[in-house]
């Protein structure tokens, strides 16, 4: 456990330093609801589908737009060289770095992402379940972005293939996610969908973190 | 003397791509013995040490090490390597990344503190940010982890590249104390340095 706080505080330092690549997601997903805003024209605002659909395509794209920056570092500074060589656990490795990759680049989009909801006037109940499930899709997306950006990061067009990789991914938990919110707005009961992505999330978390490692280990050797 | 360890390389084949670097090649190594890896550009010597340092994949053969009759499959632990690149993280600063450093190895005994190994190498500033470092300072820093912990076996890529002249003495004296301490050293060097002809010399274009 001291090992993932270690790998966590490195991390979150790192992630400090290029504190620009955050707020250009975030100027992303803002870039996105206005084009929206302004393609869909005044019906924006009272077409309560559209501003849901654009919010989640918004959170989802922006989340996906740093994956690459997971491993880039490490491989571009020799950083996991030293992994390799302190013997440290990559598993641990691969949660660590998931982890701290959604408390810095998704957490903040999830944030803004709940204040435009917020600020549109949706109902409390509305944005607390769509709280729960763009987490849950985000902690998803982290585990998957952590084991792909393992294999592509510092290869000639690795931001392209993972890109291409992540999204046959996460189309599933997207579309529970979506329809979750959907059925929240209706007042319709959302368990189904949110027991899908809890249930998704625990088999990639049991999962992946393997394949991750496995991953390090190939592009390294 | 502090090791007794002998490395033994048996049957080693390496191939990066098409290309064969070597083929089933011996060689062993004893306690307090050094060993400098030549040959031109791009003959293979990087991809030999990372080989030996367990980061890169061996073709077919066997690293071995015996130490008290014991005679067991060559573990990481037992390595300290330097890379000719710095594996340093640019955004710490220079306390922070040998912090990170010693909390993450596993299995190695401590040897000098922080502190020391710092002021061995005459490094004065460590909160300066890594990514504000010279080339010469990185590779400092980076020899740094060769006295953190204690590892019978140093492998050095280039470890003289960029250093002034007083820093490549310092490591010409560590050197030495390790080997009078019966540990091995590895390197590869394109510079020539003091008491060079104490290290065995192996030239891999000829082995090739």
């Amino acid at each position: 456990m001291k090992l993932f706080f270690t790998l966590c505080s490195f991390e979150l330092t790192r992630y400090y330093a290029s504190l620009t690549d955050i707020l250009n997601s975030v100027a992303f997903f803002a870039l996105i609801i206005i084009i929206s805003a302004v393609s869909a024209g005044p019906t924006f605002t009272n077409n309560d589908y559209l501003v849901i659909g654009s919010i989640w395509t918004a959170s989802v794209l922006s989340c996906v737009l740093t994956l690459d920056l997971i491993f880039n570092k490490d491989f571009r500074e020799g950083t996991a060289d030293l992994f390799i060589l302190c013997s440290v656990s990559l598993e641990i490795l691969s949660l660590a770095k998931a982890f701290s990759y959604w408390l810095t680049n998704c957490l903040s989009i999830i944030t803004v992402a709940s204040f435009t909801f917020l600020l549109m006037g949706f109902k409390f109940e509305f944005i607390l379940n769509f709280l729960v499930c763009i987490s849950l899709v985000t902690l998803t997306m982290s585990l998957i972005g952590v084991a792909l950006s393992a294999l592509t990061a510092n290869s000639r067009n690795g931001t392209l293939l993972l890109t291409i990789l992540v999204f046959p991914m996460m189309i599933p938990p997207v579309i529970f996610g979506t329809s979750s919110s959907l059925n929240a707005y209706n007042g319709l009961d959302v368990s189904n969908e949110v027991l899908f992505l809890i249930g998704f999330f625990m088999l990639l978390l049991s999962t992946l973190p393997w394949a991750s490692a496995a991953a390090i280990k190939t592009r390294i050797h | 003397m502090k090791y007794n360890h002998t490395l033994e390389i048996k049957g080693l084949k390496l191939q990066r791509g098409l290309k064969l670097i070597l083929s089933n090649y011996n060689l062993t190594v004893n306690a307090g013995q050094a060993i400098k890896v030549s040959g031109p550009n791009g003959c293979g010597k990087t991809s030999l040490l990372r080989t030996i340092a367990r980061l890169n994949r061996m073709n077919e053969g066997k690293l071995l090490v015996t130490s008290n009759a014991e005679t067991k499959p060559l573990s990481q632990n037992l390595v300290n390597f330097i890379g000719h690149s710095p594996s340093i993280a640019s955004d710490l600063s220079i306390e922070q990344y040998l912090k990170f450093y010693s909390e993450i190895t596993d299995g190695k005994v401590k040897y000098h503190s922080i502190e020391d190994s710092l002021s061995i190498f005459k490094i004065q500033t460590p909160l300066q940010l890594n990514k504000n470092l010279s080339a010469g300072q990185k590779q400092r820093l980076s020899l740094c982890k060769l006295l953190l912990f204690e590892a019978p076996i140093w492998i050095l890529d280039e470890p003289f590249n960029s250093l002034d002249v007083e820093s490549q003495k310092i490591l010409e004296i560590q050197i030495e104390a390790h080997l009078k301490n019966g540990g091995i050293v590895i390197l590869t060097s394109h510079q020539s340095f003091n008491k060079e002809e104490k290290f065995k010399k192996i030239c891999l274009e000829q082995i090739s």
